[in-house]
């Protein structure tokens, strides 16, 4: 069977499956008796080992059975969900995890893994015995374990039923329960060619693929390699899962020249399964075990059915999702993107030539395909956009994993995962995201002790929520934690020379919050693994402004943190409003605008040899466009009237003055290429309705 | 250069002839694009003088530099026959104003200078000489080749 084209699908899937083994399984470290958790995981863990088994994976298909061995005791309240048990479970998810990622990578699977040890733990806990891990008392009485039950604790080859001369293992076995439960029959097909036949190999491929054509072939003897090289007798014998009827089949293989006789029988698939329990309980315990019984296999076929039904309902359910939807490349949104751009700026382009030459049809017409542009466009914006849950849901694990490591209690709450944001920014996000809740957890919130005894609760809370405001996402990384300490902060900023001591005395609060954004900074006096090594924050603000984002901190001591991500729908068009300095059009993102205001040369104060203006008994400092870009004034400006745009960072504030206002417009943000990379205060350009360029300009950077 | 050079010496090679002032320059027909008219060109702050700034080229975004500029020669009036000439290098495409275009030319390599030699020729000025690859004689008609990577070699490089 050719397995190539179902690769993607195996390595989607799994990747689901892997993620629901993470979930649930933090979801039973906290209950252990969580019986729908425990059965999740089941799930997930045996339609892994399914998959991989059809994969021929056989490394992933040993490790889930193993598990499933494992899950099975507990599911069944043989076993209770110990810390170590689930800490086992964990670290086998991690080496599935990296098994499927090697498979992906096209390495061998278990390239750089090793599960001989994780093998052998859930063998020994499946007899019984407890992790080797907090064994060291009965370590020796424990260590026997493994090999004195080898029936029970197979790697998914040992019990072997016959019927016929077919040997079924456990793996396959599942597979014709799966096929069963979704309807379709499973064979057992015996052909016998005549002994006049030269080509039996040629012979074998017709049947072969007349079969391929009404069903699976799931397993052959002699195997599949030998049949083709004509290593056989006269007679092979198949197991084919169809939906077809046995009738059918029969007169197919009939129809091909050179075969003596067929047999068919349909399998009982619930008798193999009694088969594999006799010889898995007929099969005498050599040795007495020590610490506690060998589970009992009488329950086993049950839940194996129950499961598979379920594994089947789920899978259909999937067959169902999947049919609604088209998977397609991101560059192909990405060029579809760039064309709509352009039918916007030639949208606009047309506007005007209607505008200008008074032509009411043409007015008419391009009303209407305005119309059509923005819901293409709107479309094609949302076809781009995914839920923020695909890089929030990695973040439980990380969470959990650090508790551990730091020896803190931390509870960690998700919400609005459901909210959409553009594919390009999913991408980036998660690792300013991850660090954020590593500072959190590491900075942040205290040890429980530390907790208790300032009054809080002993469980530290983070919060990561999302959510829709306006034309942005808002993501929050919130802790209840120590809080920043503010003084600490600007000392240290002090002796590390990132700040003056002048500085330090003279900044409000929110300046010194934004410390901790400054590059060089880090407050940790250890460096630790998790954070502190100085690199962090200022490159998670650069990140976030190249994302044409905002970063916020507020911060109170013994309270917590709250740092606040706004991060615009899209990258690639934005509303702007377009000012004119001398000869050139700017372009000022509209999201970073606050109003815009007329005032007279008088209006300008000057405070510490800076202009500013008092707008509403705000102080507010005003930047002269043409000087900041460094523009050469060509005539020096008598008119009364100065245009200011009033513009907002976080809680910054601050006037741009220009020559002219233009006008609110939709423009489609392009990169100024290699040639002009890394010029601070112009974040792109864009092209206008009549063909001229207009730089867009980075407010942020404008105002430092 | 040292490879491209013995490209070269192998077979002929076709160059965009244009003028700067009155010297006649060339550069490979494999590096142009296309060759326009002056358009619009948008200035862009902090850059070096010699960038004029950018244009759009049929929707997308094209930085234009001026040769004169970059190499080092007094700047003129643009005219009537100043064109852009749309040069791609790797993966940086350019605009760059030259004051005419004149043809496209074959040149054998036996009549190339390279660069290396004229190094020491008292009359060519140090400065512009890392711009230049080496020196056509077609006819007594003498063609200065400029080295594109030397006059690209700033990309980034600004703040």
């Amino acid at each position: 069977m050719d397995t190539n084209q179902y690769m993607e699908m195996f390595l989607e899937e799994s990747q689901d499956h892997l993620q629901s083994l993470n979930d649930q399984l933090l979801v039973l470290e906290k209950d252990p008796g969580d019986s729908d958790a425990i059965n999740e995981i089941f799930r997930s863990a045996h339609t892994l080992k399914g998959m991989s088994a059809t994969m021929g994976y056989t490394k992933i298909a040993e490790l889930t059975h193993d598990m499933e061995n494992v899950l099975d005791l507990i599911r069944n309240d043989k076993l209770e969900a110990s810390e170590d048990i689930v800490d086992i479970l964990f670290h086998c998810v991690d080496a599935l995890t990296q098994m499927v990622a090697n498979v992906s990578n096209g390495d061998a699977e278990d390239a750089s893994v090793d599960t001989t040890d994780l093998v052998s733990e859930l063998n020994n806990i499946a007899n019984g015995g407890a992790p080797a891990a907090t064994a060291n008392t009965s370590a020796q009485t424990a260590a026997p374990a493994p090999q004195a039950a080898p029936a029970s604790s197979d790697n998914g080859v040992a019990p072997v039923v016959q019927e016929g001369t077919i040997g079924y293992t456990d793996v396959d076995i599942d597979v014709l329960n799966k096929a069963k439960s979704s309807g379709m029959e499973a064979m057992h097909i015996k052909i016998t060619l005549s002994e006049t036949c030269m080509l039996k190999g040629v012979r074998v491929y017709m049947v072969m693929s007349a079969l391929e054509e009404m069903g699976t072939v799931v397993k052959s003897v002699p195997p599949a390699e030998d049949l083709e090289k004509e290593k056989f007798g006269l007679s092979f014998e198949l197991v084919f899962i169809t939906g077809e009827e046995l009738k059918k089949i029969e007169d197919t293989i009939n129809g091909i020249s050179e075969i003596e006789s067929i047999s068919i029988n349909i399998i009982d698939v619930e008798k193999l399964e009694a088969g594999e329990q006799k010889v898995a309980a007929s099969s005498p315990a050599p040795t007495p075990q020590p610490v506690a019984p060998a589970p009992k296999p009488a329950s086993k076929p049950v839940a194996k059915k129950e499961a598979s039904a379920k594994k089947a309902a789920s899978s259909h359910h999937d067959i169902m999702k999947t049919s609604q939807s088209v998977r397609v490349s991101i560059d192909k949104l990405d060029a579809l993107m760039n064309l709509v751009g352009e039918l916007v700026i030639n949208k606009t382009r047309l506007e005007q030539i209607g505008s200008t030459h008074r032509i009411s049809e043409l007015v008419e017409t391009v009303e209407q395909m305005d119309r059509v542009t923005g819901d293409l466009q709107s479309i094609v914006m949302k076809v781009r956009m995914v839920p923020v849950g695909q890089v929030f849901n990695r973040f439980p694990r990380v969470v959990r994993d650090l508790a551990k490591e730091l020896n803190k209690e931390v509870n960690l709450t998700i919400e609005g995962e459901e909210t959409e944001l553009d594919r390009t920014v999913i991408d980036e996000i998660g690792d300013p995201l991850v660090h954020l809740i590593r500072n959190s957890m590491d900075h942040g919130i205290e040890h429980p002790d530390e907790r208790e005894a300032m009054g809080k609760p002993r469980v530290g809370e983070v919060k990561l929520i999302a959510r829709h405001e306006g034309n942005n996402v808002i993501i929050i990384v919130s802790d209840d934690g120590a809080g920043i300490d503010t003084e600490r902060v600007k000392q240290k900023a002090v002796e590390k020379g990132i700040i003056t001591q002048e500085d330090a005395d003279h900044m409000t609060q929110a300046e010194a919050d934004r410390i901790i954004f400054l590059p060089g900074f880090s407050t940790s006096d250890v460096i630790t693994d998790v954070s502190g090594r100085g690199v962090g924050m200022d490159v998670v603000q650069t990140t976030i402004e190249a994302l044409g984002g905002v970063i916020d901190v507020e911060t109170k001591e013994h309270v917590g943190s709250i740092f606040k991500i706004k991060l615009p729908l899209t990258l690639a068009i934005i509303q702007a409003l377009l000012v004119k300095i001398q000869e050139e059009i700017y372009a000022i993102p509209l999201a970073a605008i606050d109003s815009t205001i007329n005032i007279t040369l008088d209006d300008i104060k000057t405070i510490q040899n800076k202009e500013t203006i008092v707008i509403r008994g705000e102080i507010i400092p005003i930047v002269r466009l043409d000087r900041a870009l460094h523009l050469q004034r060509v005539e020096e400006q008598n008119s009364e009237e100065i245009y200011v745009v009033i513009v907002h960072i976080g809680n910054k504030k601050c006037g741009i003055m220009v020559d002219k206002l233009i006008g609110q417009q939709e423009i489609v943000i392009k990169t100024l290429g290699k040639l002009l990379s890394g010029i601070k205060v112009i974040s792109g350009a864009t092209v206008l309705g009549n063909g001229q360029i207009a730089l867009i300009l980075d407010v942020a950077m404008l105002m430092q | 250069m040292e490879q491209q050079n013995k490209e070269v010496a192998k077979k002929e090679i076709q160059i965009v002839a244009f003028k700067l002032k009155r010297e006649e320059y060339g550069m490979s027909i494999l590096n142009v694009e296309e060759i326009k008219r002056l358009t619009d060109i948008t200035r862009v702050p902090f850059t070096p003088p010699f960038i004029k700034g950018v244009m759009n080229l049929r929707g997308s975004v094209l930085p234009v530099i001026d040769l004169k500029n970059r190499i080092g020669l007094p700047d003129a009036e643009y005219t009537d026959a100043t064109r852009i000439i749309v040069v791609k290098l790797d993966d940086i495409t350019v605009g760059m104003i030259v004051d005419a275009v004149t043809e496209v030319l074959t040149i054998k390599e036996s009549h190339i200078t390279n660069s290396k030699q004229i190094a020491t020729n008292a009359d060519v000025h140090n400065e512009a000489n890392k711009f230049i690859n080496g020196i056509g004689n077609l006819n007594n008609r003498l063609i200065i080749l400029l080295n594109l990577d030397e006059i690209l070699g700033f990309a980034g490089e600004n703040k």
